[in-house]
């Protein structure tokens, strides 16, 4: 079945949803689904269910329903269509996958846990759809008061998820269900270190240390950079400092990454410096070089602000370019140190799992370390940018 | 950022264009929602859609909010509406919904027309006994959060008494009895806390800050020991590694050692002499009597000349003395300076004066010493800690000696008061006299450079006494100073002061020793003086 399912290059994905936010809600629960998807579709066609022809599903290489408020309706003929189609149920329409005719009850498990393989969380899970067929094989379960319960899980070309996958650790688990669901070959997780927006108010002599650091311990990093207007009275230091710290970071393994920049012109200017960017840091339209870091953005309903998604794995652009997440930030807006090594270990218990380690460039050289050390002690192998970005 | 078409829902935000204006209502209504104020929420909603007839998204969200206010009829209407919307998505939500309020109102006639079942009715009882518990926590937290700590201790007794107390608001109990002067009873509170199962780490750590206040060093040291070597990971872990590093050597029951080195040489305009001397004293406690500290020292003093020809006099300030000395002081108070001590060695004159023979000698020093500070000049300032580590905890002092440098900056004024007072009272075999000092401060911290370094401007006076009557230990005198508080690496701390006095020869003038130097005097003062702890 895996050689059937490979995921191939153009693979098309048709997302039926039934409506796309709960009752009285306007929180977009099929945008989190759709943006999880495009880990191997680089664009998921999405459409509600009263708008879905069997011709839709025919050109469909896979089918994922996705049941907000109940199962989506959807005409014999357009369920006969789906029968021998790769097709994975989210939400009530997991009971659908499962082949049931009717939606299983759903109910709320608070005080629950999670348990993906060896890792476990804590989750209230609202709404949760025990849906799984017998002899289906299960990934995740739902465990609560020393009962089992199958929360991802497959039976031949029938994928199941009995939850909505708004934010981790659901999303996580509805990724690792993917590799199975696209027949993807299973990757070792890994995680990069990236520095994060150094500009000419940062300070040089941190970026300088933390470049030896890693070339100390032979650890490859990214490090974004932008020249950009400072706040009136903000320090910056003389554009050639600023530079030939770049250099140096170059010159210990680092790989430059425009942050924001999305022209030809603006990787001209660093080029001309003996500057060699390498790849855009939250800038994914930007076209012109390999490697992509940052967070994609949506929004949760549709008349809310752009927020930024939590992907716990690399994801693909309409180009076909990756984007590595940048998901464990940390400084004084991100999580606490204690915390780090246990959100990387979070992100590698999955199948494929990239843990992007943000270094706020501001820091002082002694937090950066800290935030490496922390990060190091979490045993998970440290990849090269690029190489990850390719693979 | 540019984002990805299909992910971003744009068609639906497109579809459903909301203007910038719309943006603050709908903030305040989800903000009265979340909060349960759902007919507020209605009435800033209601204006919003009365604005923007257009508005689909605003309009659902008034439908919404007016299930939540139970008016179920205002809510179908706008629901059904919403669901012949042409917008794909917003009909499909709002066909949703219309059948969420159709399940749930027939659910409700169901059972309405049913007589309670005995679940039911144990169910509202729960529910009425719940809720009137949560609004008596929650008067509590307010008198608390008010600061009507009066009321507020007898508000969580009476909720202890209902076993509803629950841990914070007792730890908030202790904290409002401790504000009240209580501070035993406040202990008691948190002992009383501290002896239920897996009490929280706050709760132990707040314990052992109000035992070490009320004098009881080893329990709450102890409960410092715990948390950071069982819980160093966190906030209460690390703040128990700072507390046990920032104890002084007495206090803290691990340390079996401690050392002093202090120099220091100034200059005295009145005789045009140098002066200069240093102890280095390395000491240990006894055990099982922590209160006596034994050590050994090696001393000097030194002046450039002790013969002010001028006026006439022989040696008037230091011996030019250095020697070995073993002894012990004993420390009354743990946390406090006051010391008696008693010491004995061997010195000899290293420069050939003609007070001493140059041979070694014996002699024996017992006396007195004590030395304390007040108000918030003598502190240091935090802000300089606070960008080292900005946002978390301040980095951890290694054990031992420290010797990390301290940053320079930030540089900020302070006119912060202190007070400073100290005192020595010795008797000295080799002098057969008793000599007494004291001095004292009083001024404001001008300037702080981070903490590296400090400015301080004062008014000194000191007086000294003699039971010999030599003219130059009886005096009197006072004037204006400045000094420069440097502490560039670790404990380290390196002073410069700049000291101008008037003073006064106090009558006695044994030996008539005086010569012709007045019976008042003026003096310019140049001192530097580098104190070490470790």
């Amino acid at each position: 079945m895996a050689a059937l399912l490979a995921v191939e290059a153009g693979a098309k994905t048709l997302v039926i949803f039934d409506t796309p936010a709960k009752p009285f809600s306007m929180v977009d629960e099929v945008a989190p689904v759709a943006i999880l998807l495009t880990r191997f579709d680089p664009a998921p066609l999405r459409k509600a269910a009263a708008e879905i022809t069997t011709q839709d599903i025919t050109d469909a290489d896979r089918v994922v329903l996705v049941g907000v408020a109940g199962v989506p309706k959807l005409s014999k003929e357009v369920l006969a269509a789906l029968e021998g189609k790769p097709l994975l149920g989210i939400g009530a329409a997991a009971s659908l996958a499962a082949g049931a005719s009717g939606e299983s009850k759903p109910k709320a498990v608070a005080g629950g846990h999670v348990v993906l393989g060896d890792s476990e969380w804590e989750a209230r899970i609202d709404p949760f759809y025990a849906s799984a067929p017998a002899g289906a094989e299960a990934t995740a379960n739902v465990v609560r008061d020393g009962k089992a319960q199958p929360l991802a899980w497959s039976k031949g070309d029938r994928f199941g998820f009995g939850a909505l996958p708004g934010a981790p650790p659901l999303s996580d688990i509805f990724s690792d269900l993917l590799v199975d669901f696209y027949g993807a070959p299973g990757k070792p997780a890994a995680m990069y270190f990236l520095v994060e927006d150094f500009n000419p108010s940062s300070g040089s002599a941190a970026l300088r240390r933390l470049s030896d650091y890693f070339a100390h311990l032979g650890v490859p990093f990214a490090v974004s950079t932008q020249v950009r207007n400072v706040p009136q009275g903000t320090a910056i230091e003389p554009r050639e400092e600023f530079l030939a710290a770049l250099r140096h970071a170059q010159s210990r393994g680092g790989v430059v990454l425009l942050r924001g920049a999305d022209s030809a012109a603006d990787i001209e200017k660093f080029r001309a410096d003996g500057i060699a960017p390498a790849g855009f840091d939250d800038a994914p339209a930007a076209v012109g070089l390999p490697l992509h870091t940052g967070r994609i953005s949506y929004k949760p309903s549709p008349d809310s602000e752009p927020e930024p998604f939590p992907a716990s794995t690399a994801l693909l652009l309409p180009d076909g370019a990756k984007l590595l997440p940048a998901n464990v930030r940390g400084g004084a807006d991100g999580v606490a140190l204690d915390v780090v090594a246990e959100r990387i270990r979070g992100i590698a218990s999955m199948r494929g799992g990239v843990a992007g380690v943000v270094i706020p460039a501001w820091l002082p050289f002694q937090s950066m370390r800290d935030i490496a050390d922390a990060a190091r002690s979490s045993g998970v192998p440290v990849a090269e940018p690029l190489i990850l970005s390719q693979q | 950022m540019k984002t990805i078409p299909l992910i971003l829902a744009a068609a639906a935000a497109a579809a459903l264009p909301v203007r910038a204006q719309s943006a603050d209502p709908i903030q305040k209504s989800m903000q009265f929602s979340n909060e349960g104020r759902h007919g507020e929420a209605v009435r800033i909603l209601e204006e919003a859609a009365a604005a923007e007839p257009g508005n689909e998204a605003l309009s659902f969200r008034l439908a919404t909010a007016l299930v939540f206010e139970r008016r179920p009829a205002e809510a179908r209407a706008r629901f059904e509406q919403l669901s012949r919307s042409w917008d794909s998505q917003i009909a499909s939500m709002a066909a949703s919904s219309l059948a969420a309020l159709d399940k749930a109102e027939a659910e409700e006639r169901i059972a309405l027309a049913a007589p309670p079942s005995a679940e039911q009715i144990r169910r509202e009882r729960e529910y009425a006994e719940r809720k009137a518990r949560l609004e008596r926590q929650q008067a509590a937290y307010d008198l608390a959060a008010s600061g009507s700590d009066a009321e507020a201790v007898a508000a969580i007794g009476a909720l202890e008494a209902r076993g509803e107390a629950l841990p914070d608001m007792v730890r908030a109990k202790a904290a409002a009895l401790d504000r009240l002067g209580d501070t035993a009873g406040a202990v008691e509170v948190l002992q009383r806390l501290c002896e239920t199962e897996n009490p929280a780490r706050e709760t132990r750590a707040q314990l052992a800050a109000l035992l070490r206040r009320e004098g009881d060093h080893e329990e709450a040291f102890g409960i410092w020991q715990d948390l950071r070597d069982n819980h160093g990971d966190t906030d209460e872990g690390r703040m128990a590694a700072r507390e046990i590093a920032a104890l002084a050597p007495p206090l803290n029951l691990e340390r079996w050692s401690w050392g002093e080195l202090d120099l220091y040489t100034a200059y005295l305009s009145r005789y045009g002499i140098g002066v200069g001397g240093g102890r280095l004293r390395q000491g240990t406690f006894v055990p099982g009597a922590r209160w006596i500290e034994p050590f050994v020292q090696a001393d000097f003093t030194l002046d450039s000349s002790s013969a002010v020809s001028n006026q006439g006099i022989a040696t008037i300030y230091n011996e030019n003395l250095a020697g070995f000395h073993a002894g012990a002081r004993i420390r009354p108070f743990a946390d406090q300076s006051f010391t008696l001590y008693v010491l004995g060695g061997v010195q000899n004159n290293l420069r050939g004066v003609d007070r001493y023979p140059g041979i070694w000698f014996a002699e024996l020093v017992t006396g007195l010493n004590g030395f304390w500070a007040w108000g918030p000049g003598k502190e240091w300032a935090f802000a300089d800690l606070e960008t080292e580590s900005p946002g978390g905890m301040p980095p951890l002092p290694p054990d031992g000696v420290n010797w990390i440098p301290h940053a320079w900056g930030p540089v900020s004024a302070r006119f912060d008061w202190f007070t400073e007072a100290g005192f020595d009272a010795s008797y000295y075999t080799r002098l057969s006299d008793c000599i007494g000092y004291v001095q004292a401060r009083q001024g404001f911290r001008l300037l702080q450079l981070g903490r590296a370094g400090a400015v301080d401007a004062y008014a000194l006076a000191n007086a000294a006494m003699d039971t010999g009557g030599s003219y130059y230990d009886n005096y009197f005198e006072g004037g204006p100073g400045m000094r420069f508080v440097a502490a560039p690496v670790g404990a380290a701390i390196f002073t410069t002061s700049l000291d101008y006095v008037l003073g006064a020869y106090l009558g006695p003038n044994a030996g008539d020793s005086r010569g012709s130097a007045r019976a008042t005097y003026s003096d310019f003062r140049i001192t530097a003086s580098l104190s070490l702890r470790w």
